[in-house]
Protein backbone atom coordinates (compact mmCIF):
# COMPACT_ATOMS: atom_id res chain seq x y z
CA UNK A 1 0.00 0.00 0.00
CA UNK A 2 2.76 2.38 0.82
CA UNK A 3 4.75 1.70 -2.55
CA UNK A 4 1.27 2.25 -4.38
CA UNK A 5 1.10 5.46 -2.90
CA UNK A 6 4.09 7.09 -4.74
CA UNK A 7 3.24 5.29 -8.29
CA UNK A 8 -0.80 6.62 -7.85
CA UNK A 9 0.51 9.94 -7.19
CA UNK A 10 2.81 9.82 -10.27
CA UNK A 11 -0.13 8.41 -12.63
CA UNK A 12 -2.15 11.10 -11.32
CA UNK A 13 0.44 13.61 -12.16
CA UNK A 14 1.29 12.26 -15.59
CA UNK A 15 -2.40 10.97 -16.80
CA UNK A 16 -5.57 12.93 -14.87
CA UNK A 17 -7.20 14.06 -17.38
CA UNK A 18 -7.38 18.08 -18.58
CA UNK A 19 -8.96 19.13 -21.66
CA UNK A 20 -6.98 21.39 -24.72
CA UNK A 21 -7.29 24.50 -24.16
CA UNK A 22 -3.48 25.82 -22.97
CA UNK A 23 -2.07 22.74 -25.95
CA UNK A 24 -3.93 24.85 -28.33
CA UNK A 25 -1.85 28.04 -27.30
CA UNK A 26 1.09 26.37 -27.77
CA UNK A 27 0.13 24.40 -30.55
CA UNK A 28 -1.12 27.54 -32.49
CA UNK A 29 2.19 29.55 -31.64
CA UNK A 30 4.53 26.71 -32.81
CA UNK A 31 2.43 25.68 -36.05
CA UNK A 32 3.32 29.74 -37.01
CA UNK A 33 6.72 29.68 -35.92
CA UNK A 34 7.21 26.32 -38.02
CA UNK A 35 5.88 27.68 -41.20
CA UNK A 36 8.46 31.25 -39.87
CA UNK A 37 11.42 28.85 -40.03
CA UNK A 38 11.07 27.31 -43.30
CA UNK A 39 9.81 30.19 -45.22
CA UNK A 40 13.30 31.72 -44.01
CA UNK A 41 14.69 28.61 -45.50
CA UNK A 42 12.75 28.91 -48.47
CA UNK A 43 13.73 32.55 -48.89
CA UNK A 44 17.45 31.59 -49.60
CA UNK A 45 17.66 27.95 -50.54
CA UNK A 46 20.34 27.60 -52.80
CA UNK A 47 22.49 28.68 -49.88
CA UNK A 48 20.92 26.24 -47.86
CA UNK A 49 20.40 23.11 -50.17
CA UNK A 50 21.52 22.07 -53.68
CA UNK A 51 24.60 21.93 -55.45
CA UNK A 52 25.49 24.83 -54.40
CA UNK A 53 24.77 25.11 -50.54
CA UNK A 54 27.22 26.62 -48.32
CA UNK A 55 27.33 23.14 -46.57
CA UNK A 56 27.61 20.47 -49.06
CA UNK A 57 25.76 17.01 -48.58
CA UNK A 58 29.70 15.48 -48.26
CA UNK A 59 30.17 18.18 -45.04
CA UNK A 60 26.68 16.80 -43.80
CA UNK A 61 27.23 12.97 -44.21
CA UNK A 62 30.71 13.34 -42.86
CA UNK A 63 29.46 15.41 -39.92
CA UNK A 64 26.82 12.63 -38.95
CA UNK A 65 28.76 9.63 -39.98
CA UNK A 66 28.74 8.78 -36.25
CA UNK A 67 25.49 10.11 -35.34
CA UNK A 68 22.27 9.14 -35.76
CA UNK A 69 20.68 11.44 -37.83
CA UNK A 70 19.86 10.73 -40.73
CA UNK A 71 17.89 13.02 -43.52
CA UNK A 72 16.74 12.30 -46.94
CA UNK A 73 17.21 16.06 -47.81
CA UNK A 74 21.66 14.81 -47.63
CA UNK A 75 21.21 12.64 -49.92
CA UNK A 76 20.01 14.55 -52.54
CA UNK A 77 21.34 17.40 -54.43
CA UNK A 78 17.97 18.03 -56.20
CA UNK A 79 16.52 21.84 -55.62
CA UNK A 80 13.17 20.54 -56.30
CA UNK A 81 13.38 18.05 -53.32
CA UNK A 82 14.26 20.76 -50.57
CA UNK A 83 12.12 23.50 -52.17
CA UNK A 84 8.96 20.53 -52.08
CA UNK A 85 10.29 19.46 -48.79
CA UNK A 86 10.31 23.08 -47.16
CA UNK A 87 7.06 24.06 -48.86
CA UNK A 88 4.65 21.05 -47.14
CA UNK A 89 6.09 21.65 -43.79
CA UNK A 90 5.50 25.58 -44.03
CA UNK A 91 1.76 24.15 -45.04
CA UNK A 92 1.59 21.89 -42.60
CA UNK A 93 2.96 24.49 -39.95
CA UNK A 94 0.50 27.22 -40.93
CA UNK A 95 -2.59 24.26 -40.99
CA UNK A 96 -0.77 23.70 -37.22
CA UNK A 97 -1.54 27.26 -36.41
CA UNK A 98 -4.67 27.29 -37.56
CA UNK A 99 -5.83 24.01 -36.51
CA UNK A 100 -6.63 22.67 -39.66
CA UNK A 101 -6.46 18.49 -39.31
CA UNK A 102 -4.48 18.61 -36.19
CA UNK A 103 -3.87 15.16 -35.72
CA UNK A 104 -2.09 15.17 -39.11
CA UNK A 105 -0.75 18.26 -39.67
CA UNK A 106 1.18 18.78 -36.29
CA UNK A 107 3.63 15.41 -36.63
CA UNK A 108 3.78 16.44 -40.20
CA UNK A 109 5.29 19.68 -39.63
CA UNK A 110 7.55 17.95 -36.62
CA UNK A 111 8.81 15.46 -39.06
CA UNK A 112 9.48 17.87 -41.58
CA UNK A 113 11.18 20.29 -39.56
CA UNK A 114 13.69 17.45 -38.10
CA UNK A 115 13.98 16.12 -41.45
CA UNK A 116 15.40 19.52 -42.13
CA UNK A 117 17.37 20.43 -39.45
CA UNK A 118 19.09 17.12 -39.22
CA UNK A 119 20.10 18.53 -42.90
CA UNK A 120 21.14 21.61 -41.61
CA UNK A 121 22.12 21.34 -38.11
CA UNK A 122 24.82 23.79 -38.29
CA UNK A 123 22.50 26.61 -38.97
CA UNK A 124 20.66 25.69 -35.92
CA UNK A 125 20.25 27.32 -32.49
CA UNK A 126 17.99 27.12 -28.90
CA UNK A 127 15.19 28.18 -31.12
CA UNK A 128 14.66 25.06 -33.32
CA UNK A 129 15.77 22.87 -30.00
CA UNK A 130 12.33 23.99 -28.30
CA UNK A 131 10.19 24.34 -31.50
CA UNK A 132 11.12 20.95 -32.27
CA UNK A 133 10.82 19.90 -28.40
CA UNK A 134 7.30 21.26 -28.40
CA UNK A 135 5.73 20.03 -31.82
CA UNK A 136 7.24 16.94 -30.12
CA UNK A 137 5.00 16.78 -27.36
CA UNK A 138 1.95 18.37 -29.11
CA UNK A 139 2.40 15.30 -31.27
CA UNK A 140 0.50 13.08 -27.92
CA UNK A 141 -2.14 15.47 -27.13
CA UNK A 142 -5.28 16.66 -28.69
CA UNK A 143 -4.58 20.18 -29.03
CA UNK A 144 -7.13 20.11 -32.11
CA UNK A 145 -9.88 19.70 -30.04
CA UNK A 146 -10.17 23.31 -28.89
CA UNK A 147 -9.54 26.44 -30.45
CA UNK A 148 -9.57 25.28 -34.07
CA UNK A 149 -10.33 25.22 -37.48
CA UNK A 150 -11.02 21.24 -37.21
CA UNK A 151 -13.41 21.93 -34.30
CA UNK A 152 -15.08 24.54 -35.66
CA UNK A 153 -15.70 22.30 -38.92
CA UNK A 154 -16.96 19.61 -37.03
CA UNK A 155 -19.07 21.28 -35.09
CA UNK A 156 -21.01 22.50 -38.28
CA UNK A 157 -20.77 19.18 -39.77
CA UNK A 158 -22.40 18.35 -36.63
CA UNK A 159 -25.48 20.57 -36.99
CA UNK A 160 -25.67 19.19 -40.53
CA UNK A 161 -25.86 15.38 -39.78
CA UNK A 162 -27.93 16.16 -37.15
CA UNK A 163 -30.46 17.94 -39.83
CA UNK A 164 -29.77 14.53 -41.82
CA UNK A 165 -28.32 16.79 -44.59
CA UNK A 166 -24.58 14.76 -44.43
CA UNK A 167 -25.45 10.84 -43.84
CA UNK A 168 -22.28 8.79 -43.20
CA UNK A 169 -19.86 12.27 -43.52
CA UNK A 170 -19.26 12.42 -39.75
CA UNK A 171 -17.21 9.51 -39.59
CA UNK A 172 -15.18 10.26 -42.69
CA UNK A 173 -14.38 14.05 -40.93
CA UNK A 174 -13.32 12.36 -37.83
CA UNK A 175 -10.94 10.30 -39.61
CA UNK A 176 -9.10 13.75 -40.67
CA UNK A 177 -10.16 15.97 -38.02
CA UNK A 178 -10.59 14.24 -34.50
CA UNK A 179 -13.82 14.59 -32.34
CA UNK A 180 -13.50 18.01 -31.41
CA UNK A 181 -15.43 17.68 -28.52
CA UNK A 182 -13.79 19.86 -25.62
CA UNK A 183 -12.96 16.94 -23.16
CA UNK A 184 -10.50 16.30 -20.79
CA UNK A 185 -8.14 13.79 -21.80
CA UNK A 186 -5.28 11.98 -20.52
CA UNK A 187 -3.29 12.74 -23.54
CA UNK A 188 -3.56 16.20 -23.11
CA UNK A 189 -2.14 15.78 -19.46
CA UNK A 190 1.19 13.62 -20.54
CA UNK A 191 1.41 16.12 -23.60
CA UNK A 192 1.51 19.33 -21.23
CA UNK A 193 3.86 17.64 -18.29
CA UNK A 194 6.39 16.16 -21.00
CA UNK A 195 6.57 20.01 -21.69
CA UNK A 196 6.98 21.20 -18.15
CA UNK A 197 9.41 18.46 -17.11
CA UNK A 198 11.56 19.35 -20.41
CA UNK A 199 11.27 22.82 -19.53
CA UNK A 200 12.89 22.42 -16.60
CA UNK A 201 15.55 20.61 -17.69
CA UNK A 202 16.88 22.96 -19.93
CA UNK A 203 16.85 25.56 -17.24
CA UNK A 204 18.59 23.58 -15.06
CA UNK A 205 21.09 22.88 -17.02
CA UNK A 206 21.55 26.00 -18.74
CA UNK A 207 21.62 27.44 -14.70
CA UNK A 208 24.41 24.72 -14.17
CA UNK A 209 26.67 25.69 -17.14
CA UNK A 210 26.25 29.53 -16.02
CA UNK A 211 27.19 28.43 -12.55
CA UNK A 212 30.99 27.42 -14.25
CA UNK A 213 31.41 30.82 -15.61
CA UNK A 214 32.95 33.54 -13.37
CA UNK A 215 30.94 36.33 -15.26
CA UNK A 216 27.63 35.24 -13.73
CA UNK A 217 28.95 35.32 -10.12
CA UNK A 218 31.18 39.30 -10.42
CA UNK A 219 28.11 40.65 -12.28
CA UNK A 220 29.61 41.44 -15.63
CA UNK A 221 27.76 38.67 -18.01
CA UNK A 222 24.98 41.09 -18.53
CA UNK A 223 26.97 43.30 -19.61
CA UNK A 224 29.55 41.18 -21.38
CA UNK A 225 26.13 39.90 -23.45
CA UNK A 226 25.45 43.14 -24.18
CA UNK A 227 28.49 44.48 -25.66
CA UNK A 228 28.37 41.14 -28.31
CA UNK A 229 27.79 43.15 -31.42
CA UNK A 230 26.08 40.46 -33.73
CA UNK A 231 23.38 39.41 -31.03
CA UNK A 232 22.53 43.46 -30.55
CA UNK A 233 19.36 44.28 -31.80
CA UNK A 234 18.17 47.34 -29.49
CA UNK A 235 21.21 49.30 -27.50
CA UNK A 236 21.59 47.58 -24.30
CA UNK A 237 24.79 49.86 -23.75
CA UNK A 238 23.58 52.14 -21.74
CA UNK A 239 23.83 49.33 -18.83
CA UNK A 240 27.45 50.31 -18.69
CA UNK A 241 26.64 53.37 -16.80
CA UNK A 242 24.73 50.90 -14.13
CA UNK A 243 27.14 48.97 -13.09
CA UNK A 244 24.84 47.87 -10.04
CA UNK A 245 22.12 47.50 -12.05
CA UNK A 246 23.65 44.90 -14.88
CA UNK A 247 25.00 42.80 -11.70
CA UNK A 248 21.58 42.25 -9.96
CA UNK A 249 20.36 41.26 -13.30
CA UNK A 250 23.11 39.45 -13.98
CA UNK A 251 22.61 37.35 -10.40
CA UNK A 252 18.82 37.61 -10.93
CA UNK A 253 18.65 36.08 -14.11
CA UNK A 254 21.03 33.40 -12.67
CA UNK A 255 19.58 32.05 -9.30
CA UNK A 256 15.98 32.16 -11.43
CA UNK A 257 17.71 29.90 -14.04
CA UNK A 258 19.20 27.63 -11.28
CA UNK A 259 16.02 27.58 -9.14
CA UNK A 260 13.33 27.27 -11.67
CA UNK A 261 12.72 23.85 -11.46
CA UNK A 262 11.95 23.79 -8.26
CA UNK A 263 10.13 27.18 -7.83
CA UNK A 264 8.00 26.66 -10.61
CA UNK A 265 5.52 23.75 -9.10
CA UNK A 266 4.57 25.21 -6.00
CA UNK A 267 1.47 27.46 -6.60
CA UNK A 268 2.86 30.60 -4.26
CA UNK A 269 6.11 30.71 -5.96
CA UNK A 270 4.50 29.77 -9.73
CA UNK A 271 3.45 33.12 -10.90
CA UNK A 272 6.88 34.40 -9.97
CA UNK A 273 8.88 32.41 -11.62
CA UNK A 274 7.21 32.80 -14.48
CA UNK A 275 7.01 36.12 -14.55
CA UNK A 276 10.56 36.21 -14.74
CA UNK A 277 10.60 33.54 -17.07
CA UNK A 278 8.76 36.56 -19.31
CA UNK A 279 11.22 39.44 -18.49
CA UNK A 280 13.92 37.43 -18.99
CA UNK A 281 12.88 36.22 -22.69
CA UNK A 282 11.68 39.29 -23.56
CA UNK A 283 14.49 40.82 -22.95
CA UNK A 284 16.47 38.20 -24.89
CA UNK A 285 13.57 39.06 -27.77
CA UNK A 286 14.52 42.78 -27.93
CA UNK A 287 17.87 43.17 -26.71
CA UNK A 288 19.66 40.55 -28.03
CA UNK A 289 18.30 40.13 -31.40
CA UNK A 290 16.12 36.66 -30.49
CA UNK A 291 13.09 37.51 -30.99
CA UNK A 292 11.95 34.22 -32.32
CA UNK A 293 13.96 32.25 -29.52
CA UNK A 294 12.72 34.62 -27.04
CA UNK A 295 9.16 34.22 -28.06
CA UNK A 296 8.84 30.44 -28.02
CA UNK A 297 10.41 30.44 -24.97
CA UNK A 298 7.65 32.22 -23.04
CA UNK A 299 5.42 30.55 -25.26
CA UNK A 300 7.11 26.92 -23.69
CA UNK A 301 6.51 28.42 -20.47
CA UNK A 302 2.61 28.44 -20.89
CA UNK A 303 2.16 25.02 -20.36
CA UNK A 304 2.51 25.67 -16.80
CA UNK A 305 -1.03 27.30 -16.88
CA UNK A 306 -3.84 25.05 -16.38
CA UNK A 307 -5.93 24.98 -19.05
CA UNK A 308 -8.77 25.62 -16.99
CA UNK A 309 -7.11 29.33 -16.00
CA UNK A 310 -6.57 29.88 -19.39
CA UNK A 311 -10.76 29.23 -20.39
CA UNK A 312 -11.24 31.66 -17.39
CA UNK A 313 -9.08 34.42 -18.97
CA UNK A 314 -10.65 34.25 -22.32
CA UNK A 315 -14.12 34.16 -20.95
CA UNK A 316 -13.16 37.28 -19.32
CA UNK A 317 -11.94 39.15 -22.20
CA UNK A 318 -13.53 41.12 -24.44
CA UNK A 319 -12.99 38.61 -27.40
CA UNK A 320 -15.28 35.87 -25.41
CA UNK B 1 5.32 5.57 -17.31
CA UNK B 2 7.97 3.65 -17.51
CA UNK B 3 8.51 4.60 -21.04
CA UNK B 4 7.86 8.62 -19.57
CA UNK B 5 10.88 7.72 -17.52
CA UNK B 6 13.23 6.48 -20.80
CA UNK B 7 12.76 8.89 -22.21
CA UNK B 8 13.25 11.40 -19.51
CA UNK B 9 16.84 9.26 -19.17
CA UNK B 10 17.50 10.20 -22.85
CA UNK B 11 17.12 14.23 -22.29
CA UNK B 12 18.73 14.29 -19.52
CA UNK B 13 22.07 11.98 -21.24
CA UNK B 14 23.65 14.45 -23.44
CA UNK B 15 23.62 16.96 -20.58
CA UNK B 16 24.49 14.66 -18.29
CA UNK B 17 27.61 13.83 -20.45
CA UNK B 18 28.41 17.39 -21.55
CA UNK B 19 28.76 18.47 -17.78
CA UNK B 20 30.78 15.67 -16.69
CA UNK B 21 33.44 16.39 -19.30
CA UNK B 22 36.50 17.20 -18.22
CA UNK B 23 40.18 17.85 -19.58
CA UNK B 24 40.89 14.09 -18.01
CA UNK B 25 37.62 12.25 -18.64
CA UNK B 26 34.15 12.18 -18.97
CA UNK B 27 31.87 10.23 -16.03
CA UNK B 28 31.92 6.87 -17.70
CA UNK B 29 28.18 5.97 -16.44
CA UNK B 30 27.04 9.14 -18.42
CA UNK B 31 29.10 8.56 -21.27
CA UNK B 32 27.57 4.73 -21.16
CA UNK B 33 23.76 6.36 -20.60
CA UNK B 34 24.78 8.43 -23.73
CA UNK B 35 25.68 5.85 -25.75
CA UNK B 36 22.59 3.92 -24.99
CA UNK B 37 19.91 6.52 -25.87
CA UNK B 38 22.07 7.91 -28.80
CA UNK B 39 19.89 6.43 -31.22
CA UNK B 40 16.73 7.72 -29.64
CA UNK B 41 18.06 11.13 -28.16
CA UNK B 42 20.16 12.01 -31.92
CA UNK B 43 17.34 11.09 -34.40
CA UNK B 44 14.52 13.01 -32.33
CA UNK B 45 17.15 15.89 -31.66
CA UNK B 46 17.07 15.49 -28.11
CA UNK B 47 20.42 15.42 -27.67
CA UNK B 48 21.96 19.32 -26.61
CA UNK B 49 23.88 20.63 -23.39
CA UNK B 50 21.67 23.31 -23.24
CA UNK B 51 25.11 25.97 -22.54
CA UNK B 52 23.16 29.15 -23.41
CA UNK B 53 25.03 32.01 -22.76
CA UNK B 54 27.29 29.92 -20.71
CA UNK B 55 29.86 29.14 -18.85
CA UNK B 56 30.39 33.43 -19.82
CA UNK B 57 29.31 35.57 -22.62
CA UNK B 58 31.99 34.93 -25.11
CA UNK B 59 33.59 36.77 -28.25
CA UNK B 60 31.36 36.29 -31.74
CA UNK B 61 33.15 34.99 -34.77
CA UNK B 62 32.29 35.98 -38.40
CA UNK B 63 33.37 34.57 -41.69
CA UNK B 64 35.04 36.88 -43.97
CA UNK B 65 35.21 35.70 -47.67
CA UNK B 66 38.05 37.23 -50.52
CA UNK B 67 38.27 37.10 -53.81
CA UNK B 68 41.48 35.12 -54.67
CA UNK B 69 40.46 34.63 -58.66
CA UNK B 70 38.82 37.48 -60.39
CA UNK B 71 37.24 38.45 -62.67
CA UNK B 72 33.53 38.85 -61.18
CA UNK B 73 31.39 39.81 -64.13
CA UNK B 74 27.96 40.10 -61.69
CA UNK B 75 28.25 39.89 -57.87
CA UNK B 76 24.87 38.49 -56.65
CA UNK B 77 23.72 39.34 -53.02
CA UNK B 78 25.28 36.50 -50.63
CA UNK B 79 21.97 36.94 -49.53
CA UNK B 80 18.53 38.58 -49.75
CA UNK B 81 18.16 42.01 -47.95
CA UNK B 82 19.97 45.24 -48.81
CA UNK B 83 21.90 45.29 -52.23
CA UNK B 84 25.05 43.88 -51.13
CA UNK B 85 26.90 44.00 -54.74
CA UNK B 86 30.08 45.10 -54.43
CA UNK B 87 33.60 43.76 -54.57
CA UNK B 88 36.35 45.95 -53.58
CA UNK B 89 39.22 45.62 -55.39
CA UNK B 90 41.15 45.52 -52.00
CA UNK B 91 39.69 42.65 -51.21
CA UNK B 92 42.33 40.61 -54.01
CA UNK B 93 44.78 42.48 -53.26
CA UNK B 94 47.96 40.33 -52.20
CA UNK B 95 48.68 41.58 -48.68
CA UNK B 96 44.84 40.84 -47.87
CA UNK B 97 44.90 37.37 -49.11
CA UNK B 98 47.39 36.01 -46.93
CA UNK B 99 45.64 36.54 -42.95
CA UNK B 100 49.73 36.54 -41.45
CA UNK B 101 50.44 39.52 -43.51
CA UNK B 102 47.16 41.39 -42.14
CA UNK B 103 48.13 44.13 -39.30
CA UNK B 104 45.70 42.94 -36.82
CA UNK B 105 45.14 46.26 -35.72
CA UNK B 106 43.00 47.13 -38.88
CA UNK B 107 40.95 44.74 -39.89
CA UNK B 108 38.06 46.32 -41.63
CA UNK B 109 35.48 44.45 -43.10
CA UNK B 110 34.84 46.09 -46.35
CA UNK B 111 37.74 44.59 -47.26
CA UNK B 112 36.16 41.60 -47.69
CA UNK B 113 33.80 40.33 -50.60
CA UNK B 114 31.57 39.28 -48.33
CA UNK B 115 31.03 39.00 -44.89
CA UNK B 116 28.53 36.77 -43.01
CA UNK B 117 27.01 37.46 -40.66
CA UNK B 118 26.32 40.66 -41.84
CA UNK B 119 22.85 42.77 -40.51
CA UNK B 120 22.75 45.18 -43.80
CA UNK B 121 22.86 41.81 -45.89
CA UNK B 122 20.74 39.25 -44.21
CA UNK B 123 17.46 39.62 -43.33
CA UNK B 124 15.02 39.31 -41.97
CA UNK B 125 16.42 38.45 -38.63
CA UNK B 126 16.19 34.77 -38.44
CA UNK B 127 17.93 34.72 -41.48
CA UNK B 128 20.46 36.69 -40.05
CA UNK B 129 20.87 34.35 -37.11
CA UNK B 130 21.26 31.40 -39.50
CA UNK B 131 24.54 33.24 -40.67
CA UNK B 132 25.61 33.59 -37.15
CA UNK B 133 25.05 30.23 -36.52
CA UNK B 134 27.53 29.00 -39.25
CA UNK B 135 30.11 31.35 -38.72
CA UNK B 136 30.13 30.01 -34.87
CA UNK B 137 30.23 26.35 -36.57
CA UNK B 138 33.02 27.12 -38.97
CA UNK B 139 34.75 29.18 -36.12
CA UNK B 140 34.32 25.99 -33.43
CA UNK B 141 35.33 23.00 -35.99
CA UNK B 142 38.62 24.63 -36.83
CA UNK B 143 41.56 22.21 -36.46
CA UNK B 144 44.87 23.91 -37.08
CA UNK B 145 47.31 22.27 -40.18
CA UNK B 146 49.54 20.67 -38.08
CA UNK B 147 49.96 20.21 -34.25
CA UNK B 148 52.88 21.37 -31.79
CA UNK B 149 55.81 19.14 -31.94
CA UNK B 150 55.35 17.64 -28.81
CA UNK B 151 52.03 15.97 -29.20
CA UNK B 152 52.68 14.59 -32.27
CA UNK B 153 53.55 11.04 -30.15
CA UNK B 154 50.29 10.59 -29.11
CA UNK B 155 48.31 8.16 -31.42
CA UNK B 156 45.25 9.09 -30.22
CA UNK B 157 45.39 12.37 -30.33
CA UNK B 158 47.09 12.53 -34.28
CA UNK B 159 44.15 10.22 -35.21
CA UNK B 160 41.32 12.66 -33.88
CA UNK B 161 43.80 15.58 -35.03
CA UNK B 162 43.74 14.20 -38.78
CA UNK B 163 40.02 13.74 -38.90
CA UNK B 164 39.22 16.73 -37.42
CA UNK B 165 41.51 18.54 -39.68
CA UNK B 166 40.02 16.97 -42.88
CA UNK B 167 36.58 17.42 -41.74
CA UNK B 168 37.59 21.30 -41.25
CA UNK B 169 38.97 21.50 -44.70
CA UNK B 170 35.48 19.93 -46.42
CA UNK B 171 33.99 22.30 -44.34
CA UNK B 172 36.02 25.39 -45.81
CA UNK B 173 35.80 24.21 -48.86
CA UNK B 174 32.55 23.79 -49.28
CA UNK B 175 31.59 27.44 -47.92
CA UNK B 176 33.98 28.74 -50.46
CA UNK B 177 33.07 26.99 -53.33
CA UNK B 178 29.22 28.11 -52.76
CA UNK B 179 30.48 31.72 -51.97
CA UNK B 180 32.36 31.60 -55.11
CA UNK B 181 29.56 30.46 -56.90
CA UNK B 182 27.03 33.07 -55.82
CA UNK B 183 30.00 35.58 -56.80
CA UNK B 184 30.71 34.53 -60.20
CA UNK B 185 34.41 33.66 -59.50
CA UNK B 186 37.13 31.03 -59.43
CA UNK B 187 38.16 30.69 -56.20
CA UNK B 188 37.59 32.56 -52.44
CA UNK B 189 39.57 32.31 -49.44
CA UNK B 190 37.75 32.15 -46.02
CA UNK B 191 39.27 34.26 -43.03
CA UNK B 192 37.81 33.38 -39.33
CA UNK B 193 37.75 36.84 -38.18
CA UNK B 194 36.77 37.59 -34.05
CA UNK B 195 34.98 40.34 -32.34
CA UNK B 196 36.58 40.49 -28.74
CA UNK B 197 34.20 41.63 -26.26
CA UNK B 198 34.87 45.44 -24.94
CA UNK B 199 35.30 45.95 -21.03
CA UNK B 200 32.79 48.31 -19.43
CA UNK B 201 36.48 50.75 -19.21
CA UNK B 202 37.19 50.65 -23.11
CA UNK B 203 33.58 51.73 -23.36
CA UNK B 204 33.27 54.68 -20.81
CA UNK B 205 36.55 55.96 -20.87
CA UNK B 206 38.00 54.99 -24.27
CA UNK B 207 35.05 55.67 -25.63
CA UNK B 208 34.69 52.78 -28.17
CA UNK B 209 31.46 51.70 -29.59
CA UNK B 210 31.11 47.80 -29.72
CA UNK B 211 30.99 47.39 -33.11
CA UNK B 212 34.32 49.86 -33.06
CA UNK B 213 36.42 47.59 -35.91
CA UNK B 214 39.64 47.83 -33.02
CA UNK B 215 37.66 44.65 -31.84
CA UNK B 216 38.20 42.85 -34.74
CA UNK B 217 41.02 40.60 -35.69
CA UNK B 218 41.46 37.77 -38.43
CA UNK B 219 42.71 34.21 -36.60
CA UNK B 220 45.86 32.91 -37.97
CA UNK B 221 44.99 29.47 -40.23
CA UNK B 222 48.60 28.48 -39.79
CA UNK B 223 49.55 27.98 -36.00
CA UNK B 224 49.26 25.37 -33.77
CA UNK B 225 46.04 25.00 -31.81
CA UNK B 226 46.66 26.66 -28.73
CA UNK B 227 48.21 29.58 -30.50
CA UNK B 228 45.32 29.98 -32.27
CA UNK B 229 43.13 30.60 -29.72
CA UNK B 230 45.31 32.77 -27.61
CA UNK B 231 44.34 36.46 -27.49
CA UNK B 232 46.83 38.41 -28.88
CA UNK B 233 48.92 40.96 -26.52
CA UNK B 234 47.14 44.16 -28.71
CA UNK B 235 43.89 42.95 -27.69
CA UNK B 236 43.02 44.05 -24.49
CA UNK B 237 39.91 42.38 -22.82
CA UNK B 238 40.27 44.02 -19.50
CA UNK B 239 37.45 42.18 -17.05
CA UNK B 240 36.58 45.03 -13.73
Amino acid sequence: MIADRPIADCETFLFRPRTAHTLACIRAATGGMIAYIHAIWLLDLEAFFGPNALLSNQVVQAMHAEAYKWTYLAATDALWVARSHELFSLVAGLCMCIGLCTRWSVPAAWLGTLLTIHRLAPFSFGLDQIVLMLAMYLCLGSSGDVWSLDSWLLHRNGQSAADGSQPGGSRRTAWFLGTGDSVARWNNTLSMRLIQLHLCMIYLFGGIGKLRGWMWWDGTAMWYSAAAYEYQSLPLTWIVAFPTLGSIATHVTLFWEVTYAALVWPRWTRPWVLGMAVVAHAGIALFLGMITFGFMMIVANLAFIEPVRILNWRRGSPLA
Amino acid sequence: MILVALHALAVLAEPLRFFSQSDVQAAPEFLALRRITAPYSEWLYLDHGYFFFAPNPGPSHLVGARIVSPPPIAVPSLSVGVDPTRVDMKSIAPDVMNPDAMNLDAVNLDDFADVFPDRRRQWPRLLYHRYFMLSEFYYNRFAPPELPEELRDDAPLMARWRKDRRFYESLRDSIASSLAHRHGVEKIELARIERELFSPEQVIFDGWGIDDPRGLLVLPENRPAAAAVEIPSNTEVVVP
